[in-house]
């Protein structure tokens, strides 16, 4: 015979209806006791002070790490563009040190 | 201080201890109402009477530590969410001591009950019933099915007593399991399907009519 899922249901929700309604009175006593004791104990103020602090902390840091990533690497990005673009050979970027140092030495000389 | 000010105060202090025993007082009734359930689904998930008391005892302290100030409507999800917490809290810290257990030789028996009596549903009796042979079939056959239940993989069975038994829908059971909706159709299609194989082998629908 073929058992549908409404007999399974109604079934066991009989039987666990049962269940609930039989225990015994020492099990029910425990379970008062730890209702009384549940009840009576203080109870946790959310503090949610730590939680703020810390959340400001990380957009702050966030802020921070964006700001410096948009800062450096655009400014990198159009150094390479202009280096990409120019006609002058790497030589002259390898020697880029040289050709600024003698700038400086011959405006101040 | 103007005695008008004592006066409020004096007031909005007793307006605030009457919000304190009223809110003390339903959370009172709340718990008195889903104990017994509570504690026969810790019961059926760890097969131990002692440890199922602890689990539905820590479950209740967590619920009015944490969460007694929300509406009364949250507190049914809130607490089933905690004591499914803590039953699979408690089947995982099992799992590591049986396999310390395995490790060292002390592996603790399967499903033994401590107080090394039956489960409750076994000492039911119902004097009330005027046909004893039938009533000892129905007995016997609801047994059967508490223990079909009990041997269900655990999500399945917490599913199924949270869909079936407490009536919760979809969406809350998948917020008291934290799991998805669809894991939820998944485990309580598949828990059906094992009840009622069990069923039909055993014919136990015969015997509960």
């Amino acid at each position: 015979m073929k058992t549908s899922d409404e007999t399974v249901r109604r079934q066991a929700v009989e039987q666990l209806d049962r269940a609930a309604a039989g225990l015994d009175a020492a099990t029910l006593r425990r379970l008062r006791q730890a209702r009384t004791r549940a009840l009576e104990a203080p109870r946790q103020q959310r503090h949610w002070g730590p939680a703020l602090a810390l959340a400001m902390s990380l957009v702050l840091a966030l802020g921070l790490w964006l700001h410096g990533r948009q800062a450096v690497l655009p400014e990198t990005g159009l150094q390479d563009l202009e280096v990409l673009g120019a006609g002058e050979g790497l030589d002259f970027y390898e020697d880029l040190d040289f050709y600024q140092w003698l700038v400086v030495s011959h405006e101040t000389g | 201080m103007a005695p008008g000010g004592w006066g409020r105060r004096a007031t909005r202090a007793r307006t605030e201890g009457g919000a304190v025993l009223d809110n003390r007082l339903a959370l009172d009734r709340f718990l008195a109402a889903v104990e017994r359930r509570a504690y026969t689904m810790a019961r059926l998930a760890t097969g131990d009477g002692e440890e199922a008391l602890d689990i539905v005892q820590d479950a209740m302290l967590r619920l009015v530590q944490r969460y007694a100030d929300r509406p009364q409507a949250e507190w049914a999800p809130l607490f089933h969410r905690i004591l499914q917490h803590r039953i699979r809290d408690w089947h995982r810290r099992r799992r590591v001591r049986r396999l310390w257990g395995g490790w060292f030789g002390r592996a603790p028996a399967d499903g033994a009950d401590e107080d090394g009596g039956a489960p409750p549903w076994e000492r039911v009796a119902d004097p009330a019933s005027p046909e004893p042979l039938r009533e000892l079939a129905r007995r016997e056959a609801g047994e059967q099915i508490l223990s079909a239940l009990e041997r269900l993989p655990l999500r399945q069975q917490q599913v199924f007593l949270l869909r079936v038994w407490e009536g919760l829908d979809v969406a809350a059971t998948a917020a008291a399991m934290g799991c998805s909706q669809g894991s939820v159709k998944t485990h309580l299609s598949r828990a059906l399907a094992r009840l009622r194989q069990r069923l039909e082998r055993e014919g136990i629908h015969e015997n509960l009519g």
